[in-house]
């Protein structure tokens, strides 16, 4: 290759490869930093199993100690992940930094590593090795990206409670993101091991944690290239300055450090930023209605699909819901209202996984309450919902947001993918189908290419409600869907939500807006201090006096707080 | 043992003191300040240097390296995290511009002191030698230890008592719901770094004293240990971060008592690790209930 | 299906350059011989018409910045000082390692394919050697260590020397100097095990130890990050020690040292080569007192040239010398007398005479350095008396 840059190009592919290692976990959310430990891990244990000899004479033993140290990293993730992963943010990073200074002590203290006077091993990889590694990661990344999975790590790091919701499994996709990057790690050790020849457990300290940590931000986690374009920097800048002519010493830390905040402060999404105008709109695919059609049937309408009773929940001294008795039947629109405060969104959040009640019991599409597992068995089951404060994915566009949606009833496509398999490319084929056909219906389809923030209040909550719509839902709960919109709107809404009642999805909504709910339901439940009041014929519910006095008690608290 | 428990806690201060400034920030703000090292270093440094210019008594140095320190801090404020508020990537970005401004920091340090160690002038600060009860104290030790407790006593006045205080809770609790109720949440995040920054000075300046010299990567080395106090002690509760660091300290001295000291590195982390994994919320941190 | 058969290329194509990327090739090590690189005349009297190019790295930022920077500075002295004799004239090019192994050894490259230097100084640390001098060695460019002190480095090659006295020789100077100027019979081991400089020479000090039936009545070890050191200090106190031997960087030595002091450890303190700086002394003060050390150069030896060296280097750099710099500048004269041996810069020269240099009269005093690549010098033994170091 280019004579006398070996080493500067297979240390730009070194960094890579550690970055991919961010990578992996920033795209899910995470902020693992434990990677020098399983790095370290990788490198030392495949030291005892690499051979000395070149295999059947010519190919380099690294092909051995490549998997080794992926599987060594992915181990040690997994093992580590088990405890670790309840925590979350800053607590996750400083778990997993102490974990690393573990087993940076560890190996200084164990006879067998050599202790703090290090390991020696021939070098065995070559610049075209360390880039065909990064090739590999490349691709791999390239085609996660627009895959199911792919999609998973994204809702996951924008939302966790919305992405459970709908039907992402959020803790086996954060395990995932953290046993990838475990054996990448792993991966790096050994890579490095073998290019360099030595290593210390100094090698493996926090400032290579750092350095990985500040390459893959630097480039952008967003984009699968982010990590060769933070890699390029970092390495550029020193070398484009010795170029110059720029003496060696504080000057090179001082301009690099510079650079860095620049781009940071400049460029939110890091280098990849430069590249995101390059990317085309979505066109909007004709209408695919055969998509549709493999849909499963919505059951039959009537027949019973929720039954909860005597359910209750309490925080600590606080009775928020208490002694519901509720059963939803399919087809039928069942609005819930209440005052501020009445324990409406409690009870819809026990009804779809996100709390657990602490008393009473009950049945959603087959799955008990307070089953473990969490929201997502319920999305799968065909539950769907939105939140009273929208709880869109920000760094997606409308589009990927409802192609999110569609978790629940695809299958996964990662690794057809990889292979290029044409069900694979018929399944995401699909799903897009199904997003589109539901940003329709919303009637969002103008607007996909955009972000979250970008649209109005009024075009967020559709987005949400099309979200869910992608889920092809028997239950869909809307909390407070009006909320925000005009009266034109929240007339659109209205029909919208008739129209899904016609298709035979069953809806269940909070709402305040008491014209809507009359318009719309079926059926009206009236909740007040955590208890049901009333319920039945919408109409006569409304003119039940407790409901009125309820309201107008509520109403009367308000206007003196509001004073 | 008993001399062993004095020295467990000796250290420990010094582990709190860099860790209060950090935990402030931490507690308040939820960020990371990854540049806390390195305003720590700068305040040894800088520290020297007015020594050693004009030998003023410590009395008066440790306020002026303060108020150096919080200038560096509100700098820090203004070009690394600002920027950045309201940012989707708001929090992975500050960490990597914290990182950046403390890069920053170091090479501007090498510029203007070399690369050399740097220490206190000839008879700055005396050392003696005190025996309690069989116990062996210097005074740099006890000046550390009552160092550190005057400044909690006094920053847990100020976060308690304070308007200033009040405010900081209130943007800890909740930012937004604070600029709601008139609180200039701009000028609180940037007086709780200037705070933090003062204080990390004033750590790194007497943390020279102590060792006897100072290197660019004294704040460095303190860094590590200085996560394993916050989430120990628990999120920005500033008692927990000086319990913390005393138990931290009395735990390696007690290693290194009993068991061999090479293992004594493996201590701090493991409690760290184990108490993340038993008490994520810390040793003395209140859980904050989740909002759906 | 056409995807199909290309991908099912694709595939192939992959595995293809793979395996090929994967094979292990022998590049022979071509050194091409430059006849201008070559003069006439031998020794004093060689003349030779090109610039001779030195290659150097050194770690001049991050952590081993206070040892690089020093022999930067000495080596660029003693290149000034050869190019003002005249005949020979050398170009120095210097490196920064950043203190990383990636940089060091991208350095190396850099300096042997692209600037094709005749001799390469450097790097500062052991550690970045190992791995730095397996390249220099397979590409046939001879590397001349100022400091790399570890066990192991000469053994690397043919091509690999050292001006640098190593750890154990200075050690073995040391305590048996020690031992007969304060009678030790038992001593404190303190050492820093999470540094590889340092954990090596604790390996070296209890097998000089033994060897000098001297008993270890303590031992602890600490990490280089270390800010107290009372814990382990205390246990020192506890018994009744002649002597402590402390094996530390720069950096927590002077804080141990003086922690030590104000504990009340009153037994002389002995250390190796990382003691040997005048920048030690300053921030120990009184503390430093007794502090005996042994290492390859001191400020009071009357060695040949001393005096002016310290004198030429204060006046160029406004601050005193170290055993970074004065290593650094003898390594400068050592290649100088091996290029001019046989008027020759080519690399195979310079590692042909660089082998056989006998006694050459330097700064650090007569030194030799055979074929194998280890070095020969008498280590000086020195105590801090009022503030200054004194030969033992």
């Amino acid at each position: 290759m280019l004579a006398g840059y070996d080493t500067l190009i297979t240390n730009i592919a070194l960094a890579v490869i550690l970055a991919y290692s961010f990578h992996v976990v920033l795209m899910a959310g995470q902020l693992n930093l434990g990677q020098a430990g399983f790095a370290s891990l990788g490198a030392y244990i495949s030291s005892l199993v690499v051979p000395a000899e070149p295999l059947f004479g010519s190919l380099s033993p690294v092909l051995i100690g490549i998997p080794v140290g992926a599987a060594v990293g992915a181990g040690a993730a997994f093992l580590v992940g088990l405890p670790v992963l309840r925590l979350r943010g800053v607590f996750l990073a400083i778990g997993t930094i102490a974990f690393g200074e573990m087993v940076r002590v560890f190996m200084n203290n164990a006879e067998w590593t050599g202790g703090a006077i290090g390991l020696r091993v021939e070098k065995w990889v070559t610049v075209d090795l360390a880039w065909i590694v990064v090739a590999v990661l490349a691709y791999l990344f390239w085609r996660l990206g627009p895959s199911r999975i792919g999609r998973a790590f994204a809702a996951v790091r924008e939302d966790e409670l919305a992405a459970g919701s709908m039907g992402v499994d959020v803790v086996r996709t954060r395990m995932t993101s953290f046993v990838a990057s475990g054996a990448i790690a792993g991966v790096y050790g050994v890579m490095f091991l073998y290019f360099f020849g030595r290593i210390t457990p100094t090698t493996f300290d926090f400032s290579l944690t750092l350095g990985g940590l500040v390459t893959a931000v630097l480039g952008g986690y967003l984009v699968f290239f982010g990590p060769v374009l933070g890699a390029g920097f970092l390495t550029a800048v020193p070398e484009i300055q010795k170029a110059l002519g720029v003496e060696a010493g504080w000057i090179h830390p001082f301009i690099t450090g510079l650079l860095l905040l620049a781009v940071i402060l400049f460029l939110p999404g890091g280098l990849s930023t430069l590249f995101a105008r390059m990317r085309r709109v979505p066109a909007a695919p004709d209408p695919d209605l055969g998509a549709l059609d493999g849909l499963p049937p919505l059951p039959d309408r009537g027949t019973p699909i929720a039954r909860v009773r005597g359910l209750g929940k309490s925080y600590g001294a606080v009775q928020a819901v208490r002694e519901v008795d509720l059963e939803i039947r399919s087809g039928e629109v069942l609005g819930v209202i209440g005052p501020n405060g009445a324990g409406k969104t409690t009870l819809v959040n026990m009804i779809s996984g996100l709390e657990t009640p602490t008393a009473g019991e009950g049945e959603i599409l087959g799955v008990a309450l307070g089953s473990p597992g969490g929201a997502h068995r319920f999305a799968q089951a065909g539950l769907s919902r939105t939140f009273q404060h929208s709880k869109l994915f920000d760094r997606l566009t409308a589009l990927d947001n409802v192609l999110v949606g569609t978790h629940a009833i695809s299958r996964s496509t990662y690794l057809r993918r990889l292979f290029w398999m044409p069900s694979a490319r018929r399944d995401e084929r699909r799903a897009r189908a199904l997003a589109w056909a539901q940003l329709r219906r919303v009637g969002l389809a103008e607007r996909a290419h955009l972000r979250p923030s970008a649209l109005s209040y009024g075009d967020q909550r559709r987005l949400e409600i099309a979200r869910a719509l992608a889920a092809h839902p028997t239950l869909l709960i809307l909390d407070e869907p009006a909320a925000g919109m005009n009266h034109v709107e929240a007339g659109e809404l209205a029909a919208l939500i008739r129209g899904l009642a016609e298709d035979g999805i069953t809806v269940l909504f909070i709402e305040h807006n008491v014209k809507m709910v009359l318009d719309t339901c079926t059926r009206l439940v009236v909740l007040n201090f955590g208890e049901v009041i009333a319920s039945g014929e919408p109409h006569r519910v409304a003119a039940d006096p407790k409901v009125v006095e309820a309201y107008l008690g509520a109403e009367e608290e308000e206007s003196e707080h509001v004073r | 043992m008993l001399q062993q428990l004095a020295n467990g806690v000796f250290a420990g201060s010094i582990y709190a003191l860099f860790a209060i400034g950090f935990t402030l920030v931490f507690g308040i703000l939820r960020h990371l300040n990854l540049a806390h090292a390195a305003i720590f270093t700068a305040g040894a440094f800088v520290g020297i240097e007015i020594a050693t210019r004009t030998g003023i008594p410590i009395w008066i140095l440790f306020p002026i390296v303060a108020a150096i320190g919080a200038l560096a801090g509100l700098l820090l404020e203004r070009t690394a995290f600002r920027p950045l508020a309201g940012r989707d990537d708001e929090h992975f970005a500050g960490l990597i511009s914290s990182v950046a401004f403390g890069g920053v920091l170091i090479a501007l340090i090498q510029a203007r002191y070399g690369t050399e160690p740097k220490s206190f002038p000839r008879e700055y600060f005396p050392n003696q030698l005190f025996q309690f009860a069989g116990i062996r104290v210097t005074l740099t030790q006890l000046v550390t230890l009552g160092l550190a407790l005057a400044l909690m006593l006094g920053l847990a006045w100020l976060v308690s008592a304070s308007s200033l205080g009040r405010a900081m809770r209130a943007v800890a609790e909740n930012p937004t719901a604070a600029r709601v109720v008139g609180v200039n949440v701009d000028r609180i995040t940037a007086g709780t770094y200037a705070l933090s920054s003062g204080l990390g000075t004033v750590a790194g300046a007497l943390l020279a004293l102590n060792l006897g010299q100072t290197e660019r990567s004294l704040g460095a080395s303190v860094e590590l240990v200085g996560f394993a106090v916050i989430i120990l002690g628990g999120l920005g509760s500033l008692w927990g971060a000086m319990a913390a660091g005393v138990i931290l300290g009395l735990a390696e001295a007690l290693t290194i008592h009993y068991f061999d000291s090479t293992w004594k590195g493996l201590v701090a982390f493991a409690l760290l690790f184990a108490v993340l994994v038993l008490r994520p919320r810390g040793l003395f941190g209140h859980l904050k209930v989740r909002e759906v | 299906m056409r995807l199909k058969t290309s991908s099912g290329a694709a595939v192939i194509a992959a595995a293809a350059l793979l395996a090929s990327a994967a094979c292990v090739s022998e590049e022979p090590s071509s050194n091409t011989t430059d006849s201008a690189l070559s003069g006439s005349g031998t020794g004093a009297d060689c003349v030779i018409d090109e610039t001779v190019k030195i290659g150097a790295v050194f770690s001049l930022t991050e952590g081993a910045a206070f040892a690089g920077l020093y022999q930067q500075e000495g080596l660029t002295l003693a290149i000034e000082q050869l190019n003002a004799v005249g005949g020979v004239q050398y170009e120095l090019i210097v490196e920064d390692d950043k203190t990383t192994v990636e940089d060091s050894v991208a350095a190396f490259e850099k300096l042997i394919d692209r600037d094709e230097v005749s001799v390469i100084v450097g790097p500062t640390l052991s550690g970045m050697a190992f791995t730095t001098y397996t390249d220099a060695q397979s590409a046939g460019v001879p590397a001349l260590g100022v400091s790399t002190t570890a066990e192991g480095i000469p053994e690397i090659g043919d091509y690999i020397f050292r001006a640098s006295v190593p750890e154990e020789v200075a050690l073995a100077a040391s305590i048996p100097a020690a031992k007969e100027a304060l009678g030790l019979e038992k001593v404190a081991v303190l050492y820093d095990s999470a540094d590889e400089f340092t954990a090596s020479a604790f390996n070296t000090i209890t097998d000089v130890l033994n060897d000098e039936g001297i008993e270890i009545v303590v031992e602890e070890s600490f990490e280089t990050t270390d800010t107290d050191f009372s814990a382990q200090l205390n246990k020192v106190l506890g018994t009744e020690v002649d002597a402590v031997i402390l094996s530390a960087l720069p950096g927590a030595t002077v804080p141990l040292v003086k922690q030590a002091r104000d504990l009340g450890v009153e037994a002389p303190i002995v250390g190796g080569n990382a003691f040997n700086s005048p920048v030690l002394v300053g921030a120990l003060e009184d503390a430093s007192e007794g502090l005996i050390v042994g290492g390859a150069w001191s400020a009071a030896a009357e060695t040949t040239g001393n005096a002016e060296f310290i004198a030429a280097y204060n006046e160029a750099y406004e601050r005193a010398p170290d055993q970074f710099a004065a290593q650094a500048y003898t390594a400068g004269f050592l290649i100088d007398q091996a290029v001019r041996s046989d008027c020759d810069a080519n690399r195979e020269a310079i590692k042909d005479n660089l082998g056989q240099i006998l006694e050459f009269d330097s700064i650090l005093g007569p030194i030799s350095i055979d074929e194998s690549g280890e070095v020969t010098q008498e280590p000086f033994v020195q105590i801090v008396e009022n503030g200054a170091f004194t030969l033992l």
